[in-house]
């Protein structure tokens, strides 16, 4: 509280009269014959205290317009506080929109550093597209659409691309084994002008084919024509038709 | 309103007026009355310390205001020129 303030005033006030008013009370109260000489006169009291009522009336008169005056100060106060949160909320906003900003600029700048290097290392369209023809011309990616069986064009790699493959070149003895009989069939099929229908057994596995038992006895000779052994079977198996049904 | 009620309870004249006049007649309501303007000096002490904006000098007040009201101006400025910013100047 401010030392020179209204209401401290009003209170110094309220205190002088206070003590006017019993200094007056006792002179008063005190026998004539009993007063002192140098003891206060009571008119001059009373003017005093007159005086002291018309100083309260006019810091009343003050205090009323102080009064006005704060509720103005009220008012505005709620203005400022009112005006303090919407600056707080759109500070916030933007901040917010600061950090989207920000992050997208970022991307951007990514996307233009890739498309900066994009630009240095240009490939043609026509190049991209004769590497895609070199890929898939020996139909190594897909069969061709009108692949039927007997096409001599493979939708598989032939055991040229096998032998070039890294599994070709493995050290697995399993691998290079099954590429070794890949290789008797192939050879086989290629030798071989072998009807459409054991041709198309031909890529077939031949433990299938033992097991299927509408093969005909001719089909299968045909199918390990060179091999030694199964020349016997062969043998065998034309000579009694018997033979193939205790197979089955 | 307030500084009515003040004004009424401020008002010491009559009660210290009352007072003389029964210590003049030597009355034996003397006492009471005393009593009574005691108890005024301390309601209207009461009665100050709830009058509202007395807690400064005018002068302090009003600096006071003052103050407020350029903080109300800067604050409103302020305000403008956040939801001017939503207009990118794009020529810069």
């Amino acid at each position: 509280m401010a030392a020179n303030s209204t209401r401290q005033k009003l209170l110094c006030l309220i205190d002088d009269i206070e003590i006017v008013s019993k200094e007056l009370f006792e002179t008063m109260s005190t026998p004539k014959n009993q007063l002192r000489p140098d003891g206060a006169d009571t008119v001059m009291l009373m003017e005093l205290l007159v005086e002291k009522d018309k100083e309260i009336k006019s810091t009343l008169k003050i205090a009323e317009e102080q009064a006005e005056i704060q509720t103005v100060m009220d008012s505005l106060k709620t203005q400022v506080d009112k005006r303090d949160i919407e600056i707080k909320i759109l500070q916030k906003n933007l901040k917010e929109s600061e950090t989207i900003l920000s992050t997208a600029v970022y991307q951007a700048q990514q996307k233009l550093e890739s498309i900066n290097q994009a630009n240095t290392k240009k490939i043609s369209s026509e190049e991209l597209i004769k590497f895609a023809h070199r890929i898939s011309a020996s139909n190594a990616v897909a069969a061709p659409v009108t692949w039927a069986p007997g096409d001599p064009r493979r939708p598989y790699p032939t055991d040229l691309d096998m032998r070039q493959g890294f599994l070709g070149q493995g050290t697995y003895t399993d691998t290079l084994a099954v590429s070794r009989s890949n290789s008797q069939i192939s050879n086989v099929s290629e030798t071989n002008s072998t009807p459409v229908s054991s041709n198309s057994l031909s890529w077939q596995h031949p433990p299938e084919v033992s097991i299927t038992s509408s093969i005909s006895h001719h089909a299968i000779s045909d199918f390990k024509g060179h091999n030694k052994e199964n020349e016997e079977i062969e043998l065998m198996s034309s000579d009694s038709s018997s033979s193939s049904s205790s197979d089955e | 309103m307030a500084a009515n009620v003040a004004e009424n309870e401020l008002n010491f004249l009559p009660s210290i007026y009352e007072g003389i006049k029964s210590i003049e007649k030597d009355s034996h309501d003397m006492n009471q009355k005393l009593t009574d303007l005691k108890s005024q000096f301390q309601k209207a002490r009461e009665c100050v310390d709830k009058l509202p904006g007395v807690q400064y000098s005018k002068e302090e007040q009003l600096k006071r205001i003052d103050i407020l009201r350029k903080q109300l101006i800067s604050k409103q400025e302020l305000l403008q020129k956040y939801r001017n910013l939503t207009n990118f100047d794009l020529e810069t």
